[in-house]
């Protein structure tokens, strides 16, 4: 009955999420400073103690850790996210904004990642110990050793000097509102995070591949004259296809968090700049409202890969 | 099972299937593109709707245009032009690594904020180019025999954005609220001698001051002294909907993206060249100047130098040496470093010509403390002339008994570029003579909550100068300074020329007094100031504008697109 393992399941996730929450806030009260030093910062010592005081209050910091984690999290739970004292927003709407700016350059990134990644490692695994198994195995340790800040900067300083061509200078455009800027804007970045994503995701293949292919039904296959080809790609690769669908599951959860230094390189406003400037800024309510609900996405993402299981080997049962 | 085998595939050619979509949507909506969704096009009547489009557009191919554009002629007259102006269009884009802070201008001390507010808000004085306090929303001031009364007439018919009219009543709340405590105003210290505000009647504002205080004129031309509107100061929405009498109007922020404004046509100074400014968030630095190089962002502001060197093509770089200060501040309580002679030998140790070379590939020059351009320390006034001298060091070290050299604990910010280079070429240096340095890389509020709880033996900083030197430095080098445990230095002589120094109005005299207290400041060595680097504006597409050695954007009021 998979109602129950899903049952047990959210509870697992709910668990996840209180113990996000709880180590998030913790953390950030652990860091020293506050919104009035990252405000102020060395001016702050300049103002007298009743201005300090009155500051704190303003910015909702005066009450004791505790009040404040309970104030945030019952507001939390009534589907509130919080305020942001300093730009007069609400943390919903912050998130809004953010969120389609990081799921889409996710699931695109994943794309060029699983596009590039997924052939290679059949066609590396097919000829394990061959040359052009090598060509690409060195093609995988750069796609997973090149930092892509290095890429990114790179790809843009040579469009934009070679060609004059610098999409993301115009200020980020979402799908609604134009649709073939906001294209333009996402290839660089969506490419730049897919190779290092297809670096893993070759590998990964590479090496589920290669163990599937020892299995006696690839010998049967053979044996019953179905071309090379076909063994290789439907036999072999739906049999691998479990450990090539955890490791992108995993990594769409760890992009929804961590594009941020492409997002700072190609000025894009999601998720990831959400966390950091909060966090550079001490604004304690956007980094655990905006924390929770990426976790929240990643525990999701991970529930369907799961369950997916179950679609790609049919003698998965959840009980 | 051969059906099942193609669930990758499926959501692979889904994904495919939706991105080709999404860009074949996209075709016809090509060439609205971001330049002027926020373009907003100012109202007066004139019959120029034609060009009303085109600048926007045109800023972005402009190194074709910039050629042939013979501009010299429309611009020179722009003041006069009262009559009929011409309706300013166009949108200036400034583009900068940070996104602004707080609204709130009192309380604005990001320079991001501080250059986005400057262009919303008016201050009582101003600043000119060459930072001489002129009149503001005040046309004329004066102060009484013994300077304890600044009597200040105020400009006619200058309206705020939201249509009410300013007079006395507006400046007299817009002072006390920086005054009231509860504000937690920034300012307030630099204006605590005012004792009170009259407004005898609407267009006059007389401050009773508790004491002479000439420097006072430049606190109220700072934006932090902005004037706000009573009313808006009553509802409580000076924090999130700004309402200033500046030469641009308040538009949009759009958090982490931009900051829209538009052209304040009414403005006393006379309308804009442009119909509006967008200030475009890019943060790293070398998009933005990919950015200014292809033309999508007319004024870039930057702040590393390893990025600023590298502008090339169409770009025009403005260099402007800064107020801002590279120092190693040292603690005097701690230590050896209570002693002047090992503070002289730590200064003589140090070769800032490297620091500069090394750290910041050149770009800057070796400053005393003062480094507003009327009051500049000469840098051969400091120790060893300002020049390495390995030998005295080590000879003053001696002499001081400590010739086996000692351990220093330094801390080092990592909210500007070029801190731990600088960190690790002083660190060297002195090396040399024996002192060894720890350093101490701190991310921004680590950094700023052990440097107000004065617990470093040395600190790398960079820290902001300002337009007079007694709001530079009475903070630090008066004993009752705010800020003066920190700097852990103070002497009568500091005392007695920074009082000297406030009350003077005199403006020669005021030089010669400064020019004492620097030399007396050198002497006492409490800090190696090292050099002050540029203010950098990367222009494209824009003329007419004048950067400022305070980084500020003030004079994107005059400035006007290339045709």
């Amino acid at each position: 009955m998979p109602w129950r393992y899903a049952l047990v399941r959210l509870v697992a996730s709910v668990l996840t999420l209180a113990g996000v929450a709880v180590l998030v806030f913790v953390v950030l009260r652990l860091l020293p400073g506050d919104e009035i030093t990252s405000t102020f910062g060395t001016e702050t010592g300049v103002l007298t103690d009743r201005q300090i005081e009155s500051l704190r209050s303003y910015y909702g910091v005066d009450q004791p850790a505790y009040q404040q984690f309970f104030s945030w999290l019952g507001s939390v739970v009534t589907g509130n996210l919080g305020f942001s004292v300093r730009s007069g927003t609400s943390v919903a709407s912050q998130i809004r904004d953010a969120l389609p700016v990081t799921v889409e350059l996710a699931l695109l990134s994943i794309l060029v990642g699983v596009v590039i990644g997924v052939p290679l490692g059949v066609l590396s695994g097919a000829r394990a110990g061959t040359r052009r198994d090598a060509t690409i195995q060195v093609f995988g340790l750069l796609g997973l050793g090149v930092p892509n800040f290095v890429i990114g900067t790179f790809a843009v300083t040579l469009f934009a000097s070679w060609f004059d061509y610098f999409p993301n200078a115009r200020g980020y455009a979402a799908p609604w509102e134009d649709p073939w800027l906001n294209v333009q804007q996402m290839v660089f970045p969506a490419i730049t995070l897919g190779l290092a994503l297809s670096g893993t995701i070759m590998r990964t293949t590479r090496s589920a591949f290669l163990e599937t292919s020892t299995q006696p039904f690839v010998r049967t296959a053979r044996g019953k004259g179905i071309s090379a080809r076909r063994v290789r790609y439907v036999h072999i690769l739906r049999n691998a296809s479990i450990p090539i669908a955890t490791i992108t599951g995993i990594q769409f959860g760890y992009l929804l968090g961590g594009t941020v230094i492409v997002e700072q390189i190609f000025a894009m406003p999601g998720l990831g700049r959400l966390v950091l400037d909060g966090i550079g800024k001490r604004e304690y309510a956007v980094v655990q409202s905006t924390i929770l609900v990426i976790s929240g996405l990643f525990v999701m993402v991970n529930l369907l890969v799961d369950l997916l299981y179950a679609r790609l080997d049919p003698r998965i049962r959840y009980k | 099972m051969a059906k099942r085998a193609h669930w990758l595939t499926r959501v692979v050619a889904l994904m495919a299937a939706l991105t080709l979509f999404v860009s074949a949507c996209g075709d016809d909506a090509d060439d609205q593109a971001a330049d002027d969704t926020s373009a907003p096009v100012e109202q007066p009547d004139d019959s120029s709707d034609a060009a009303a489009d085109d600048p926007g557009d045109s800023a972005a191919e402009s190194d074709d245009a910039a050629e042939d554009a013979d501009d010299s002629g429309d611009d020179s007259d722009d003041m006069e032009a009262d009559e009929a102006p011409p309706a300013p269009t166009g949108v200036i884009v400034v583009g900068r690594a940070a996104d602004i802070d707080v609204l709130d201008p009192h309380r604005a001390t990001a320079f991001q904020s501080v250059q986005a507010l400057e262009l919303v808000y008016d201050t009582l004085l101003s600043l000119g180019a060459d930072l001489s306090v002129g009149p503001g929303l005040a046309e004329s001031w004066e102060f009484s025999g013994d300077g304890r009364t600044l009597t200040m007439h105020l400009r006619d018919g200058v309206q705020f954005h939201s249509g009410d009219s300013f007079d006395s009543g507006d400046a007299a709340a817009s002072l006390n609220r920086i005054l009231d405590e509860e504000t937690g105003a920034v300012t307030r210290a630099n204006i605590a001698s005012i004792a009170s505000v009259d407004t005898p009647d609407a267009s006059t504002v007389v401050l009773n001051l508790s004491q002479a205080d000439a420097p006072i004129l430049a606190s109220l031309a700072d934006l932090n002294a902005a004037m706000m509107s009573a009313d808006a100061i009553a509802a409580g929405t000076v924090d999130t909907a700004p309402d200033g009498t500046g030469p641009f109007i308040w538009g949009e922020w759009q958090q982490g993206e931009s900051v829209t404004l538009t052209a304040n046509v009414d403005h006393w100074r006379g309308a804009p060249q442009v119909g509006g400014i967008e200030i475009r968030v890019l943060p790293d630095e070398a998009s933005l100047l990919a950015a200014v190089d292809v033309g999508e962002v007319n004024v870039a502001v930057i702040t590393d130098p390893l990025v600023a060197v590298q502008a090339g093509g169409d770009v025009e770089v403005l260099r402007t040496p800064a107020l801002a200060y590279h120092a190693l501040m040292m603690n005097s309580n701690r230590g050896p470093l209570a002693d002047q002679s090992v503070r002289h030998a730590i200064s003589c140790a140090i070769d800032r010509q490297e620091v500069i070379d090394s750290a910041a590939l050149g770009e800057g020059a070796v400053t005393g403390p003062i480094t507003i351009p009327a009051y500049q320390s000469p840098p051969d006034g400091l120790p060893c002339g300002g020049q390495q001298d390995a030998a005295e060091a080590r000879r003053l070290l001696e002499a001081a008994g400590q010739g086996a050299g000692f351990e220093l604990n330094v801390i080092v910010p990592m909210f500007y570029a070029s801190a731990v280079d600088e960190a690790q070429v002083v660190q060297a240096q002195l090396g040399e003579v024996g002192i060894e340095l720890d350093l101490e890389v701190l991310e921004t509020d680590v950094y700023v909550e052990r440097w107000l709880a004065a617990d470093f033996d040395a600190a790398v900083a960079l820290n902001s100068g300002k337009i007079d030197p007694h709001q530079m430095y009475v903070r630090y080098w008066t004993s009752d300074g705010n800020l003066n445990a920190i700097a852990s230095y103070s002497s009568d002589t500091l005392d007695e020329l920074m009082a000297a120094g406030r009350v003077e109005t005199d403006p020669a005299a005021r030089v010669s007094i400064y020019a004492a207290f620097s030399a007396a400041l050198q002497e006492a060595s409490p800090w190696v100031w090292i050099y002050n680097g540029f203010e950098y504006r990367m222009l494209n597409g824009v003329e007419n504008f004048t950067p400022m050695p305070t980084g500020s954007l003030q004079f994107l009021r005059e400035a006007s697109l290339v045709e």
